[in-house]
């Protein structure tokens, strides 16, 4: 096929405007990389560093030096996996369940589900029930009561909604059962859905530190996030506490988003066309 | 059908799993609260409350269970958790209890424990920010237990009484113990920018001097004086004037709004002349503390306002950014009319025993041996041996994985609790310390909460008022962008202050001021 | 459950209760049932038990010992409060502008994303804007002071540079300019991130649709217009209706970058409640505070919704 001139103007100003987009993001990411590797020198002088001056990998070292942090690392490895393991389970039966025309109650639960977006008690209650639950202080109060994100549930039912009816008739007619349908069907031909919504629970979890800190007391069970909030914020430290220089704070913050960064590129492999196309042929 | 099996125990397997957590809810339902205390010590204790010991007396008993709420710092500075249970456990040993650590975030603190006590969860210990404010209203809503006993028969607590208790107190009891000596902002100065435009720094200066001081240095290549963002700092300044931002009483005790006075305009005109000369920072509205000091480190300020105990860290700071200078304090501006007074923050932290704790004299003991003793102001400050630091050639030095948890010693911190520790007396000597700076911080220290220089802070008992009670928080908000406005000059003093009039009729000032007056 | 056996019109001679017909309906499904009951009872449990806690929007529970009800007296005072209406008008117009300007930046990102040829620089591309997601806002914050800063920051400094002003702007302290600055970092911070369920959505879309288009002549425009964005049409209406329900809940961000110079154009709900609400331990008036949000949410939505059956028809709920 012959590509026109417009097309082609149209494709290079695409480009420059990813270009342009990507720089916007980049510069003061390059700050925080820039810093996280700067000396105690030039990061305490300069807060953010552009232009780097040295190069101090100490910054890095101390972190993976240190237990505490190691663990809390571990720790929140551990909850994110477990946690983003029960959301999809939930989720997706959930969601598959809601997205199906006839089932009974159906507008009642969709109309249940979608208020819990905009009403809420507030972080006391749910402490309350938490707490009436005996989960105070454990695992569990990180794993349990975020396992569905309504966010999440709602953009999958309405995937899984508008997905076409037939494939799902024709399995039935076949005898298969719903959770054989779910599986054998449904599933396949979401992947792309399903890898951002496993992104975005692995997310969510990953970046969790305020339910942390009101469910848990203990530090030897706090998580990476929470180490992390307490080392931005000490800087503003008011009266007697001290100061944690740039370069450290952004070390670890560099850290803690190497791993959910990580995952990024897997996720991305789903994100391929053509996926629904083979199974509606097959 | 095996999958129609499949999907029915997936079912199942999920809903037993959500229900354990309910049935594992009804044993925990009829124990209110998680801390237990161990019948062995409720004897203990009641021997104790008849005489409260005269040391913290350690028995052979079990250990009392205690949870203590402090936010993730206090825990030995390090936020390392291995760090956190080397020190829980250093002062379980020193006090014979268990200790149950809550140990929120510094900055969710609050919430934390609002959620906390809210919820009926008191944890039996806790050190509420702000307490000026908060003891007050936690002992009216029933969460505290009086410590008026303690504080006044007991000789351990002497030194509380030496500040003004007032501030806890609500009825005849005092509900809070206050842990040091009480913190003050002063006006500080880089030693090099004094000395390359000859300034003459004063420990009190006259408004005047203020000025005619900072209009020495070239505004082309330093900021003359830099401030923070917080508002409230302004006070600093309202003291010189004898004005003060918020409600307080005249020599009769009759209660008036402060901002509606001459004082407290002559105070926003000095500021507004400050900052339109182009003495003060002009991005002021924008410095977190951390950037108003980064300032001063770097030299690219002469001056600006921050604690009594920061000279140590000031002069280190500016050391390691190769900016190496002395700091200069003064202690306060005197106004046309002769008042002055620092910037007052004391009785900020106070500590506190809940309704729900067993054992309250255990608890004493524990606050008693952290903030009263040498022992224990020594590990609060500095953390453990060998966990925190190690001891090399007689200098403390933060240990490696410490120090990256956050760890640092404040020196000022170590000698501003009680008891008095002589800090050049210790067996050892701090990293970048020096006899010689020392002594300068100690003499500061002492200067800036010597009466002649301490500002003053006036405390609104609370349940006074219903209508002041609750709009205090707009109230002070206000305050805060009236005058933001009028400095940055958005609004002249007159406009400013014809606004402020429509926002006090609609707070209803007048009913409110007749209410704190009993009318 | 009672089996009221109410009759339905007979059908074929055969008279059938309704409760019967639910029965057999209900039989037929009980296994596509049994998924959607452990979603059921966590959201029970997690969402609607917490709820009842809501009733303390009318008691005084957290200023006394012993709270009783007030009646409406936390929504009188909340009604009464000058700095409150101010809250509402600025979450109001923020939610507004985080619709306008927010919203298609995402989908604009992903669909230029999909039209980058080289599959290497697409990735990249699409990972690079996913980054700045896990900067917490303190140092997001911390970024934008330092780079919008009149005197030295960066962005003045391209500005005047460039002849686009003559003057630095003091961006963090302009009245004007300051809920610029808010959208402007919440599109810096979230719109790569936001672009991620588009981006799935687009590869979603079945191929044969372009073919089918490129037979019909259609250009790539014709096929942008009416294949890509139909196709994620029904995630666009969604994001939508989910972005409609959170924007209310913004707080974080300005928390950490208003002052007091700005709070007139800055101070919404969540901060006016922070500050007078669950801060100072206020509970009653806090979640009197959040009831009156979560009505004016339902209501947006519920506007949303009736907006999107009309124009998009597209029912989301």
């Amino acid at each position: 096929m012959k590509v026109s001139k417009s097309r082609k103007l149209f494709l290079i100003l695409n480009v420059l405007f990813m270009l342009l987009v990507c720089l916007a993001i980049a510069v003061p990411m390059w700050m925080v990389v820039i810093t996280s590797f700067s000396t105690n020198e030039v990061a305490a002088a300069e807060g953010f560093v552009f232009i780097p001056k040295g190069f101090d990998l100490s910054s890095y070292q101390a972190v993976f030096s240190s237990s505490g942090y190691m663990g809390a690392f571990l720790r929140s490895i551990g909850v994110t996996i477990s946690a983003t393991a029960l959301s999809m389970v939930l989720t997706t039966t959930m969601a598959y369940a809601l997205a199906q025309k006839d089932l009974v109650f159906r507008n009642f639960f969709m109309n249940a589900v979608l208020l819990t977006m905009v009403v809420d008690g507030g972080i006391i209650p749910f402490y309350m029930v938490i707490r009436q639950m005996g989960m105070i202080d454990t695992y569990a109060a990180l794993i349990i009561p975020m396992a569905i994100t309504t966010y999440n549930l709602i953009l999958m039912r309405n995937f899984f909604a508008s997905l076409p009816e037939s494939l799902m008739e024709s399995a039935r007619l076949d005898g298969c059962s719903e959770l054989g349908i779910l599986c054998r069907i449904v599933l396949p031909i979401s992947v792309p859905i399903l890898a951002a919504i496993l992104l975005f629970y692995a997310v969510g979890h990953w970046n969790r530190y305020f339910e942390v800190i009101m469910f848990i007391n203990s530090s030897k069970k706090y998580t990476l996030q929470v180490l992390l909030r307490q080392l931005i914020f000490q800087s503003e430290g008011e009266g007697t506490f001290s100061v944690q220089v740039n370069n450290f704070k952004m070390a670890v913050m560099v850290i803690t988003m190497l791993p959910i960064l990580a995952l990024y590129p897997f996720i991305q492999k789903y994100f391929i066309s053509g996926l629904m196309l083979g199974s509606v042929k097959g | 059908m095996m999958k129609r099996i499949l999907a029915s125990i997936l079912a199942v397997a999920a809903c037993t799993a959500a229900l354990t957590g309910c049935s594992s809810s009804s044993p925990s339902n009829s124990v209110s609260t998680p801390t237990p205390s161990s019948g062995g010590n409720t004897s203990a204790g009641t021997s104790n409350s008849a005489q409260p010991p005269s040391s913290s007396a350690v028995s052979t008993s079990e250990p009392v269970e205690l949870s203590l709420c402090m936010s993730q710092i206090r825990w030995g500075v390090s936020v390392d958790d291995g760090h956190m249970q080397k020190f829980t456990e250093q002062l379980e040993k020193s006090t014979n209890t268990k200790i149950e650590m809550i140990a929120p975030t510094h900055n969710d603190y609050m919430e934390k424990l609002n959620v906390l006590l809210a919820s009926g969860d008191y944890p039996d210990i806790f050190i509420p920010q702000q307490a000026w404010d908060y003891v007050g209203q936690f002992a009216n809503r029933g969460y505290l237990i009086p410590l008026t006993k303690y504080i006044n028969d007991d000789a351990r607590f002497a030194a509380a009484k030496t500040t003004d208790l007032t501030m806890y107190q609500s009825g005849d009891d005092i509900y809070g113990l206050p842990l040091g000596k009480g913190n003050t902002k002063i006006f500080w100065f880089r030693k090099d920018m004094v000395d390359k435009y000859s300034m003459n720094i004063k420990d009190s200066m006259t408004t005047d001097e203020f000025i005619a001081e900072l209009s020495k240095v070239d505004k082309s290549e330093t900021i003359p004086f830099s401030f923070p963002k917080h508002i409230i700092n302004f006070q600093i300044f309202y003291n010189a004037f004898g004005a003060y931002g918020g409600i307080l009483t005249d020599a009769n005790g009759v209660y008036y709004d402060g901002i509606q006075t001459q004082e407290m305009k002559d105070a926003f005109a000095f500021i507004k002349s400050l900052y339109d000369q182009g003495l003060m920072d002009s991005e002021f509205i924008t410095n977190e503390n951390s950037n108003m000091r980064e300032k001063i480190y770097t030299g690219k300020t002469a001056s600006d306002v921050d604690y009594y105990g920061r000279y140590l860290n000031y002069c280190q700071s500016s050391e390691s950014v190769e900016k190496a200078t002395d700091f200069i304090p003064c202690f306060t501006l005197v106004g046309p009319n002769g008042t002055s007074g620092n910037l007052n923050e004391s009785g900020n932290e106070a500590a506190c025993i809940s309704v729900k704790c067993k054992n309250p004299d255990a608890a004493m003991d524990v606050l008693y041996c952290l903030f009263f003793t040498e022992e224990g102001r020594m590990l609060y400050t500095t953390g453990v041996e060998g966990v925190h630091y190690d001891i090399k050639d007689g200098v403390l030095t933060p240990r490696e994985d410490a120090a990256a948890a956050g760890y640092t010693v404040n020196v000022s911190d170590v000698s501003a609790g009680w008891p008095n520790i002589d800090v050049a007396a210790l067996p050892f000597s701090f990293e970048g310390v020096t006899p010689e700076t020392l002594k300068k911080n100690n003499d500061y220290i002492n200067k800036a909460l010597s009466p002649e220089y301490v500002g003053p802070i006036v405390k609104i008992p609370m349940g006074k008022s219903t209508l002041y009670d609750e709009n205090v928080a707009t109230y002070t908000s206000n305050l805060y962008e009236m005058a933001t406005k009028i400095v940055l000059g958005s609004q002249t003093i007159d406009e400013a202050y014809s606004d402020y009039e429509k926002f006090w009729k609609s707070i209803q000032g007048d009913k409110m001021l007749d209410e704190l007056n009993g009318k | 459950m009672p089996s009221k056996t109410a009759l339905t019109q007979p059908k074929g001679g055969v008279y059938k209760s309704k409760w019967q017909l639910f029965l057999k309906r209900f039989s037929k499904q009980k296994y596509i049932f049994m998924l959607v009951i452990p979603g059921v009872i966590w959201f029970i449990l997690f969402k609607y038990y917490p709820l009842r806690f809501i009733m303390n929007a009318f008691t005084n529970y957290g200023t006394v010992a012993k709270p009783r009800f007030t009646g409406l007296a936390n929504f009188q005072r909340l009604f009464l409060s000058p700095n409150f209406w101010r809250a509402f008008r600025n979450t109001l117009i923020l939610s507004f502008y985080n619709l306008v300007f927010y919203f298609p930046v995402p989908i604009l990102l992903a669909l230029s994303l999909n039209e980058l040829k080289n599959q290497f620089a697409k990735k990249a591309a699409q990972f690079v804007i996913y980054i700045p997601h896990f900067l917490s806002w303190v140092v997001v914050g911390g970024l934008f002071n330092m780079m919008l800063a009149p005197s030295d920051g960066i962005i003045n400094k391209v500005l005047v540079s460039m002849g686009i002003i003559s003057e630095p702007i003091y961006f963090m302290a302009s009245v004007k300019w300051f809920r610029t600055v808010l959208v402007g970092t919440e599109i810096w911070k979230s719109a790569g991130y936001g672009a991620v369920i588009y981006i799935a959505a687009i590869s979603s879309i079945d191929t044969q649709l372009y073919d089918a288009a490129a037979v019909d002549g259609a250009g790539y425009w014709a096929r942008t217009w009416h294949v890509t964005l139909p196709g994620i049409r029904n995630t666009i209406a969604t994001v939508l209706l989910l972005t409609l329900s959170r924007v209310m809940q913004m707080f974080e961000q300005i928390l950490v970058m208003y002052n007091s110079a700005v709070m007139d154009v800055s101070d919404v709900l969540r901060t006016f409640s922070y500050v007078e609400g669950l801060n100072r331990g206020n509970v009653g008036y806090a979640t009197a505070i959040g009831l009156f949000t979560s009505i004016v949410s339902v209501l947006l939505i519920l506007g949303c919704n009736l907006f999107s059956k009309k124009v998009l028809d597209e029912e989301i709920i």
